[in-house]
């Protein structure tokens, strides 16, 4: 069989495997064979989650030329929980004294001050900000999905990109299905047509409920809502921006476009009271792409339900799956990719990648494709709120913000609980899109 | 055999177990108390075989040989791999299960850590009732040996890779336990050629001549050792006893048997496998979880419990050696 010539771990092991679909993208040297960083990378770090660690340490093993200088947070806990994880593991390159940790809704403008790359990944409705500030400040921008939670939030994106492509900045997103190397493989199988024309597409994303944090005394409301950041669609973006996005955006990546129209339902159904915010707890979307093609999406919060992440890709003469497989329509196995044994993670690659392309000179820019795919997943979130069917052209129009101009901790929310503790839930038919 | 004679006798462990008889072995079902779920075990004689491979072997890699010979005492050998059904109720959610207890026993059993489910389908959407756990670490999988030993008050634990190897071959010297053409493999194993991408219900192919099944191929399976490509070449004795690498680090582990991603070669009696940083690739966690592997769905373990039981204080050292307690 074919794939057995070019896709088995024999093969990785005698070509390497940027054969597999060309270039650098793929380099899999073990970072000794590297050569010694020719001068220091100062990076910080703004949103210490348990993402933005995470982001940290990639970039730490990306380039031996890369220090942690700076870390921000809005609570201290979060940050000194994420200093002593790095700290513990690279000593020597993370360098963050008192003075350079900085706790607050304002930190984010002092981290970016310190350092060359910004590693943004505080919950999204603050992105754009964050992105603004960044690239205004010349620094390369690494930044998480979805990338805004509203839509002047992505015209505000968008704005900013361009502003980083003239400065020549590097922006990657991490939606890092893109840095697979297995999904890379399997796109490009794909398009050769060995599935046909693609006629439809199903994505599921079927998982459990976000963690709950339960209240505690002298807590502000804000500092609940951050807390419990997933219950709320201001933070979060709804599951579809929250969770759904990456397989939302494969699909994208696969159809070499964006969705042009949206329409579907969903609901709360085991999601209750003042604990569980204002999110739906299940959606389904239909989208269509400018070619007449529909993509499926469903997907679902809820504990102790079957567990789906991922998507079946259907074609005029055969079918593909998350764990890129490739069936003929008659169910035959055509094609399927083996993981390499060398090969880092798709978070790990998607800083490689960056890191390179800072060091290099090189120019990468991941913001069109984040902000648009981001913005699919608003315009879901619009039609399954509001019951009716959304353009991308009446999307595009939408004004309404979910962010508030200005932070503080008192400030009056913009969704205050009422008199019982319960935040407003979108009533489909009765919300209004726009 | 003097251990055929256990064919009818009543086992007097805590729980309920009944003798049985398979391909001329002694074997046993371990029901586990408030589930209904059960386990076989089969009875494997003590004995002496050749371990690794010969020079000659197609497919054979270095870290195979020397040949030598090795002892291993009897032992009750898992006929199938672990299964998620039973895997899944040692779930920290499945604690209430065995609430009903006796009190002295609930306490021993709730002792032991117990792992949340993750937060993606560890079984990748592959199934679960009747197939294979995967996707856990070796701690994950000795914890759970750890917390059945507490349940059954039998001693459960993996295989040495010497015994997993004395096991899959069952008396053979070729490269796989039916000989040595691997145009046989499909009836015997699931492998790359014939898995449709992913793992099988335990027991779907022949099992060896022990009664043994899924040695080669479905998952691969953890063993107790670490893994050093010159292990071999370290024993003097002419007859090597019940050999065992023992772990110094996390990694890098030996896992046996090839799976339903894995080709002909890796599915041979000798072939041996070492984990790495590879199989957590994608868990985005900071530290990574003990528990779950995100890259694993290729590796299951099997059960294996000593005829002659350890006294408590063995018990206890071996524990906290292999667990680092």
């Amino acid at each position: 069989m074919e794939r057995r010539i070019e896709n088995t771990r024999r093969s990785f092991l005698k070509t390497g495997a940027a054969t597999i679909v060309g270039g650098a993208l793929f380099d899999v040297l073990p970072l000794h064979a590297k050569p010694a960083p020719a001068k220091t990378i100062k990076v910080g770090l703004v949103g210490c989650g348990g993402r933005g660690t995470g982001a940290a340490f990639e970039a730490l093993r990306a380039s031996e030329a890369v220090k942690i200088v700076a870390l921000g947070d809005v609570f201290e806990d979060m940050l000194n929980s994420s200093l002593a994880k790095l700290t513990g593991q690279f000593k020597e390159r993370v360098d963050v004294p008192a003075k350079r940790k900085f706790v607050g809704l304002d930190a984010y403008v002092k981290v970016i001050k310190e350092c060359d790359v910004v590693l943004l990944a505080t919950p999204p409705p603050f992105r754009p900000a964050h992105f603004e500030e960044a690239v205004r400040a010349g620094k390369h921008v690494f930044m998480e999905k979805p990338v805004a939670v509203d839509v002047p939030g992505y015209h505000k994106i968008q704005e900013i990109g361009k502003i980083a492509a003239q400065k020549k900045l590097n922006v990657v997103v991490g939606l890092q299905t893109r840095y697979s190397q297995r999904h890379n493989a399997f796109m490009e199988k794909i398009r050769e047509g060995v599935i046909g024309d693609i006629v439809s597409l199903d994505v599921y994303y079927n998982v459990g409920a976000p963690k709950i944090h339960a209240r505690q005394p002298g807590q502000t409301e804000l500092e609940y809502q951050l807390r419990n950041w997933r219950y709320f669609n201001w933070l979060w973006g709804g599951q579809l921006a929250g969770q759904a996005i990456h397989q939302i955006d494969t699909m994208n990546w696969l159809m070499g476009d964006f969705p042009e129209s949206a329409s579907g339902i969903g609901g709360r159904q085991s999601f209750f009271g003042p604990d569980q915010g204002n999110t739906f707890d299940h959606q389904y979307v239909e989208y269509v792409y400018p070619n007449g093609v529909r993509m499926h999406v469903q997907c679902r919060n809820m504990d102790n339900c079957a567990v789906r992440m991922g998507f079946y890709i259907r074609g005029t003469k055969g079918y593909a799956d998350e764990r890129c497989r490739i069936y003929s329509a008659d169910n035959k196995p055509l094609w399927r990719f083996r993981d390499s044994e060398q090969s880092v993670g798709s978070t790990q690659q998607e800083q490689n990648v960056f890191f390179r392309a800072i060091e290099s000179g090189d120019h990468i820019d991941n913001t069109d494709y984040g902000a648009r795919s981001t913005l699919t997943t608003i315009m879901g979130r619009m039609a399954t709120h509001s019951g009716q069917n959304i353009t991308l052209e009446q999307a595009l129009g939408s004004t309404v913000s979910l962010v508030p101009e200005r932070l503080s901790w008192d400030m009056r929310m913009p969704n205050a609980p009422d008199e019982n503790g319960n935040y407003e839930v979108a009533i489909p038919g009765k919300t209004p899109a726009f | 055999m003097k251990f055929l004679n256990l064919r009818f006798i009543f086992l007097t462990t805590a729980l309920y177990a009944v003798a049985l008889q398979s391909h001329g072995q002694a074997q046993y079902m371990e029901t586990l108390p408030e589930t209904g779920v059960s386990f076989e075990m089969v009875l494997v004689p003590a004995g002496e075989f050749l371990m690794g491979s010969s020079p000659t072997e197609a497919g054979r890699r270095e870290d195979e040989g020397p040949q030598h010979r090795v002892f291993i005492d009897s032992l009750w050998v898992g006929k199938f791999e672990v299964t998620w059904d039973l895997f899944e109720l040692f779930l920290a959610e499945n604690r209430d299960v065995f609430s009903s207890l006796p009190d002295d026993k609930r306490k021993l059993v709730d002792a032991v850590t117990r792992p949340t489910p993750p937060f993606e389908d560890p079984a990748l959407g592959m199934g679960r009732s009747g197939y294979p756990v995967v996707n856990v670490s070796p701690y994950a999988a000795l914890t759970f040996c750890k917390w059945l030993t507490a349940l059954t008050g039998r001693f459960y634990r993996l295989p040495t890779e010497a015994e997993w190897e004395y096991v899959c071959r069952a008396g053979s010297e070729s490269a796989y336990s039916f000989g040595n053409d691997p145009a046989m493999l499909n009836e015997y194993a699931v492998y790359f050629e014939n898995s449709d991408g992913q793992y099988a219900s335990v027991g779907s192919k022949k099992p060896n001549s022990w009664g043994i099944y899924d040695l080669h191929g479905n998952v691969a399976e953890w063993t107790l050792d670490h893994y050093a490509a010159d292990y071999y070449s370290t024993h003097t004795d002419k007859v090597v006893r019940s050999p065992w690498n023992r772990p110094v680090a996390l990694y890098d582990r030996v896992y046996r048997g090839g799976s339903w991603d894995d080709d002909p070669e890796d599915l041979r009696s000798a072939a041996r496998k070492k984990s790495g940083m590879f199989l957590q690739k994608d868990d985005p966690q900071v530290p990574k979880s003990f528990w779950w592997y995100t890259n694993s769905s290729h590796i299951g373990f099997r059960l294996v419990s000593p005829v002659n039981m350890p006294s408590s204080e063995e018990l206890r050292k071996f524990w906290a050696t292999v667990l680092d307690e």
